[in-house]
This record gives structure tokens, C-alpha cells and sequence, in this order.
């Protein structure tokens, strides 16, 4: 919560910059984002690498853990189909492309807006922030309503890190498990799924 | 695609190789948030710069929204269909 409530301030701050014309002309839409995105995705790579919990994933991956992360790519990326259907001025890549952020707010809005657009961009920041919070704040409501697994599967990527708490709060501690195989691999897949998906269309 | 690819499974072998450095992965970490911080500063600031885009956030945050909510309902929904043919508690 702190982290998304960070991040969003150096967005509006950015925007506000931008508005204003804060910042020297050159800086702005420069070929550098590029390099720092490649430095990112190597960034994220080492921490997942380095991470005690990679080779614990590895031994224990069993087809029913798998599942989980299967339903979050094949509902998230079929709620972004249906979605883009009721918001005509939003492309079906960029929607798909969206919903595979899983909720990695951070990585998805960067990387697509480098390799669709700044809209798009923006737009995969508020709905992938948006799906974290909403399973950070609405996790007892979707354990009473959808059962026990679905804060796992509302927090997709962040089931991992920043909505594990939560996750072990109210759906209880054998869901840790769950929640982590899923996030690690959704982590995993969020740059892939999204390059292939503008590499497809 | 292959590239970025080719960089994530780079990062992950020479995680992997260097984890028993825990500073340096604690390094690796801080370094992430602050690429983060700065990449969407510039995100920010390319669309706070263009005028097209300034006039569209309401709608930008109704588009999110709805988006996030398709996701997770499609999540659960998804579940429930694939649970349903694993028998999966």
C-alpha cells in the first residue's frame, strides 16, 4: 500500500512536472526510457533469481498449483477482451496487454507505454493499481462472497509481495503457498505475456 | 519479445548465481524501486506535457477502473470453471 501510494505520487508529480514544464525539453520522450526499461526487466530478473522462494517454486510446482496462476492469465486476459468491448477507444492488444499486468502496476505501465503508447500506458498504472488496492482493501468481502482462493486470484502478481498479508489474513495460511507459486510465476510471465502480445498483433 | 525475454532469464540466472549475496540483493532491490520511481516520473511528465492527453484523465481513471474489475471477476470466473474440471477444493 505504502510502495503503490509512493509510486503514485512520483506519477502525479511527473504529470504536474510535464504540465508545467518543469523539465528541460530534451529529457522528454529521449530514447533513454528504453535503456532503463531493458535495466528494469534485468532488475527484476535478479531480485526474482536471487529470491530463497525460486527454488522452493521449482521443486514443488504440481499441476493443481499451476492451476491457480492458469486461472488469473486466462480470466484476466478474457475480462480485458470483454472490457475492451464496452470501451471502444481502447485497442484489443492494449487492453489484453493491460490485464496481463496482473496487478504489477509498476513494470506493465512502463513497458507498455513504451511499446504501445502513453495512453495506454497510464491506463495499465490506474487499472493494475486499482486491482491491487481493491484486494488489499476488499479481501474479506471476496473470501465471503467468492471463496476462500479469490484474494489469490484478485491480487494475481502482487499475491507474492505487497497483498500476501492480506491474503494471509483472510483466507488463512495454507493459501500462503498458493498465493506465493502464483505470484512468482505471474511476476515472471507479466514482461513476457505482454511483449508477445504486441508481438502478435 | 526475445529480448526482453533473453534480458529477464539473464537476470534471473545471475540472481540465482549471486543469491547468496544478500546485500547485493537487498542492492538489487532498492535499485528496482528507484528505476520504477524515475520510469513513471517520465511517464508522468510525457503526459502531463501533452495537451491531448491532459483533458482525458477522468475518463483514463473510468477505463482503469472498469478494466480492473473485469480482470478480477474474470480471475474468479476462471477458477471456478478450471476447479471445476480438476475437482480442485
Amino acid at each position: 500500500m505504502k510502495n503503490s501510494l509512493i509510486i503514485t505520487c512520483f506519477f502525479i508529480g511527473g504529470i504536474l512536472a510535464g504540465f508545467f514544464h518543469f523539465l528541460p525539453p530534451g529529457w522528454i520522450g529521449s530514447g533513454v526510457t528504453q535503456w532503463i526499461l531493458f535495466g528494469l526487466i534485468f532488475l527484476v530478473g535478479f531480485v526474482l533469481g536471487a529470491d530463497p522462494r525460486l527454488g522452493m517454486l521449482v521443486r514443488s510446482i504440481r499441476v493443481s498449483v499451476v492451476l491457480v496462476p492458469l486461472a488469473v492469465v486466462t480470466g484476466s486476459l478474457g475480462g480485458a477482451a470483454v472490457g475492451c468491448l464496452l470501451l471502444p477507444s481502447l485497442s484489443l492488444p492494449d487492453s489484453l496487454a493491460i490485464g496481463a499486468g496482473f496487478g504489477y502496476y509498476s513494470l506493465s505501465s512502463i513497458m507498455i507505454g513504451e511499446l504501445s503508447g502513453k495512453t495506454a500506458g497510464a491506463i495499465a498504472l490506474i487499472t493494475n493499481i486499482f486491482r491491487e488496492i481493491t484486494t488489499l482493501l476488499a479481501a474479506p468481502l471476496l473470501v465471503k462472497w467468492f471463496g476462500t482462493m479469490a484474494p489469490v486470484l484478485s491480487g494475481g502478481a502482487t499475491s507474492m509481495d505487497t497483498t500476501l498479508p492480506v491474503i494471509m489474513k483472510y483466507a488463512g495460511k495454507e493459501y500462503l503457498f498458493y498465493a506465493l507459486i502464483s505470484g512468482i510465476i505471474l511476476t515472471m510471465l507479466t514482461p513476457l505475456l505482454i511483449s508477445l502480445i504486441y508481438a502478435i498483433f | 519479445m526475445w529480448w526482453i525475454a533473453l534480458i529477464l532469464v539473464a537476470g534471473i540466472v545471475t540472481g540465482r548465481l549471486l543469491r547468496s549475496q544478500s546485500r547485493l540483493r537487498l542492492g538489487a532491490d532498492r535499485l528496482l524501486m528507484l528505476f520504477i520511481f524515475a520510469l513513471l516520473f517520465f511517464l508522468g511528465s510525457e503526459i502531463g506535457s501533452d495537451p491531448a492527453f491532459t483533458g482525458q484523465i477522468k475518463t483514463l481513471g473510468f477505463q482503469g477502473a472498469l478494466l480492473a474489475l473485469f480482470t478480477i471477476a474474470g480471475s474468479i470466473a476462471a477458477w471456478k470453471i478450471i476447479r471445476s474440471f480438476f475437482h480442485e477444493k
